[in-house]
């Protein structure tokens, strides 16, 4: 048995994959394979997947990772690729593979990539900008007591940039703490961006393009 | 790529990836080839029409010709209708994600009789109009709306909103119907035109061109056909089952869908005859799928999808002569893939030793009897042909083997029943629990539990109960209050089946051509989703009838003479009048009619066969 890491996308429909979906989704499509993937021993044998870090419903995902382990250790990697890119649905790629160098739960923080625009031609633009000027974007979590906890992203809001600006549209990118302690789910921070427009009026994408560790590197 | 509207409102709802299409194995095409387009809409939540075999089929035999595009369209939920009305976005293609309007033909499966306000909310939120004669003259101005499936034993309760319906299997009669349209849409033909020549289709009903009259007593008078439209439509039946198409693969859900594995069908028809089941009698003649063609194509599917479980499905898989030889040909294949082989509708009676060793080798799933009634004599009455010592027997043989839960179906509201008839139930269940405590290997430590479904009563056309009345509501709560009042054991549960719907489903399965406007007066005020315990509005429904001044107990709560014109007698099931007639006189006798392999019991469905039923030859070769 062999464990390897394995980089996938998650665009377009695959964005509206949930996490349980997506898992149940992966293993069929392991299963529409001749890789050799390990299951666990017992009444009822299962795969072992561990995924990186969930992606929220909605937001698209450009390096998702996933963990498997294989029971033929000499079949090749590039095998694992090419055969799961041949079974794949749209939107979901397999990118590359490679053996896991740190564990998930040292994944920190994402770095994420927004893009919204207004459909009736609204300025939303200057509204945003102020908003992260301000210093104070608040957003309510439910705690795991079942209690609401306000938070201000700006506190948490790092290496905030704008990639496209205009009167109607506001395309950036940001990282926000994403991991096993402590993650801010980027469609709040859009939710609270935008409080002022219906959400009806809004086209809104963002997307995860890279998980980082502690000292800012990418997790691989 | 979706569209931009559709995009916009997809983050507002539950479980957007019901309404992005998209997944493994679903069918897109280029339009610009393409000359027929259908979309094959099932009236429930994508949950629920994912899991419909039927739609499986269809959907695969009509994207297996080149011209043709068959999309998927179900109900959306609630909160999905809701931003769609708001935002005026047009029911659409789970494929093409265009609106039910640019299709040629929209085509709905009647699975349940508490589906048809769906049928008539889905069309509505496509911008089509409900009622067929509002649809304009050209076939250009609005699709074809046509239905199938085993609702359309009755369809009259939908005449005035379906243009065509296909009455029994649809793997033949779909493609004559689209070739026609195609070959009708490139001749610019009338709405009109196509389908009086559809009429003539064998199978094909287009209830426009029939007119009804009606008595002094709301009863039928007379049916007439009109523009050389078939007097009587018969059934379909496809004759060869190893030879008609069979899906190579299943579009594979990313939401979890109800049934959400491989399922095979492996053969059409019931040998039994219990007198209350429709489906019993409507999917005759017999005809079975060989072990070979069920254990190739469901292995292939098992390949394309990914699927760790595969599921026998017929109205009783013990009656399959070979199902062991079945078992073991999946068995063979399946145990090394890790997949997982089912088998439900199992008769209680039939339920071998050297059957139930073969379902040991996969894992354990629940026992389930359908024992239907109380007591023999009721059971007789029904012709559910198992005793006690058999129910009980098998039981036995079941806890032997390591089963503590056993669940089982029953009915109130049978034909002839009386009180002893439903304390009996409790009665039959506080036997199986103490079949458990004399086992003497019984499993250690654990206890036993009977749950007991409880439903109701519902008369059915194509059965030999047809004519006969279903007991009041009042009268089925009192029966139930007494069931309950009767449960002494913690080991037992009952669970019942609310009275309300069940009467609205009575209505609706003996209705005519006046309950149109109910319908769709109901559905105005409100009314969707009926078969969903928490959407079902009773007071709205019982509204509706008063106002359009129709009695509701003429439908439910009457009982029809053997002379009487009934609303369904222009559709020929194959099944003749003759042989209902005949069983049903039995029943008031409490006397059972052998199993077709037993003997041949003249029901006449194979006429539609050419003579040719698998019960039938099963009986002459030995």
């Amino acid at each position: 048995m062999r464990s390897v890491r394995i980089w996938f996308t998650k665009k377009d429909t695959a964005k509206y994959i949930s996490h349980l979906d997506l898992t149940r989704c992966l293993i069929r499509a392991f299963r529409r394979t001749d890789i050799p993937l390990w299951y666990t021993e017992g009444f009822n044998p299962h795969p072992h997947l561990v995924f990186g870090l969930s992606l929220p419903l909605g937001v698209e995902g450009e390096c998702e990772i996933l963990d498997i382990r294989l029971d033929d250790e000499s079949y090749p990697n590039e095998s694992v690729i090419s055969e799961l890119n041949r079974v794949t649905v749209p939107g979901i790629e397999f990118l590359k593979i490679a053996e896991p160098q740190f564990k998930p739960l040292f994944i920190t923080s994402g770095l994420y990539e927004m893009k919204l625009s207004s459909n009736d031609g609204s300025n939303i633009k200057d509204d945003i900008l102020n908003k992260i000027e301000s210093k104070n974007i608040l957003i309510y979590k439910k705690t795991k007591k079942g209690e609401i906890k306000e938070i201000n992203v700006s506190e948490h809001l790092t290496e905030f940039n704008i990639i496209k600006s205009e009167a109607n549209e506001l395309h950036f990118s940001f990282i926000l703490p994403a991991g096993n302690d402590f993650t801010i789910n980027p469609i709040l921070f859009k939710d609270a961006l935008l409080e002022n427009f219906a959400q009806e009026n809004i086209c809104w994408s963002i997307k995860r393009n890279k998980l980082l560790l502690k000292d800012g590197t990418e997790f691989r | 790529m979706l569209h931009k509207q559709i995009e916009s409102i997809l983050p507002l709802v539950q479980k957007p990836a019901r309404y992005t299409g998209g997944e493994l194995n679903s069918v897109v095409k280029n339009k610009e080839n393409i000359d027929i387009r259908f979309a094959f809409c099932f009236p429930d939540t994508y949950e629920i029409g994912m899991s419909h075999l039927g739609l499986k089929i269809l959907y695969g035999l009509i994207n297996s010709r080149e011209n043709f595009w068959c999309e998927r369209v179900f109900a959306p939920d609630c909160d999905m209708e809701e931003i769609m009305r708001k935002n005026n976005i047009p029911l659409f293609g789970l494929e093409s994600h265009d609106s039910l309007k640019d299709f040629d033909a929209v085509g709905f499966t009647l699975q349940y009789e508490l589906s048809f306000s769906n049928v008539l909310n889905m069309l509505d939120l496509a911008g089509i109009p409900v009622r067929s004669k509002n649809r304009g003259d050209s076939l250009s101005e609005n699709p074809i709306i046509v239905a199938g499936g085993p609702c359309v034993a009755n369809p009259e309760p939908l005449a005035d909103f379906i243009d065509c319906f296909q009455i029994g299997e649809g793997e033949e009669v779909m493609l004559e119907f689209l070739d026609l349209l195609n070959e009708y849409k490139k001749k610019k033909a009338t709405r009109k035109e196509f389908l009086i020549a559809a009429s003539h289709i064998e199978g094909i009903y287009v209830p426009a061109l029939y007119e009804v009259t009606y008595n002094e007593d709301g009863t039928i008078k007379e049916f007439i056909a009109n523009d050389g439209a078939p007097q009587v439509i018969n059934k379909r039946v496809v004759s060869d089952l190893d030879n008609i198409y069979y899906p190579e693969n299943f579009v594979v859900p990313f939401v979890e869908v109800v049934h959400d594995r491989v399922v095979h069908e492996i053969f059409r028809g019931c040998i039994r005859g219990c007198r209350f089941c429709q489906a019993g009698f409507w999917y005759r003649p017999i005809r079975e799928k060989s072990v070979e063609t069920i254990s190739k194509q469901s292995q292939k599917i098992a390949c394309e999808t990914g699927y760790d479980e595969l599921s026998l499905c017929s109205l009783s898989s013990s009656d399959y002569t070979k199902i062991t030889e079945l078992l073991e040909s999946l068995l063979s294949w399946a145990t090394p893939q890790k997949i997982n082989v089912a088998l439900p509708s199992l008769r209680i009676d039939n339920f071998s030793d050297e059957l139930r060793k073969k379902l040991a080798l996969v894992r354990r799933s629940g026992l389930t009897f359908a024992a239907e009634a109380g007591t023999q004599r009721l059971r007789n009455v029904i012709n559910k042909n198992i005793t006690e010592d058999e129910i009980l027997g098998t039981c036995r043989k079941a806890f032997q083997g390591g089963w503590t839960a056993v669940k089982l179906y029953f009915m109130i509201g049978l034909p002839t029943e009386t009180d002893e008839d439903v304390v009996g139930i409790n009665e039959l269940c506080q036997k199986v629990v103490e079949e458990f405590y004399s086992n003497p290997d019984k499993p250690k430590g654990k206890t036993v539990s009977v749950s007991a479904g409880v439903s109701s009563f519902v008369p059915k056309p194509c059965t030999p109960f047809q004519w006969e009345p279903q007991d009041s509501r009042e009268e089925i709560t009192r029966k139930q209050q007494l069931l309950k009042e009767t449960v002494t054991s913690k080991k037992i549960t009952f669970r019942f089946h609310t009275t309300d719907q069940i009467f609205l489903e009575a209505i609706f399965a003996r209705g005519d051509r006046k309950l149109c406007d109910v319908i769709e007066l109901a559905w105005k005020n409100g009314c969707t989703f009926d078969s969903w315990d928490d959407k079902f509005k009773y007071d709205t429904w019982i509204d509706a009838f008063k106002e359009c001044g129709i009695d509701t107990e003429f439908y439910a709560n009457r009982r029809r003479s053997y002379d009487e014109i009934l609303p369904w007698d222009h559709i020929n099931s194959g099944i003749t009048k003759e042989f209902l007639i005949r069983e049903n006189e039995k029943a008031k006798n409490a006397e059972t009619s052998m199993h077709c392999r037993e003997q041949c019991n003249a029901c006449g469905s194979n006429k539609l066969n050419g003579g040719k039923c698998d019960a039938l030859c099963k009986n002459m070769v030995h």
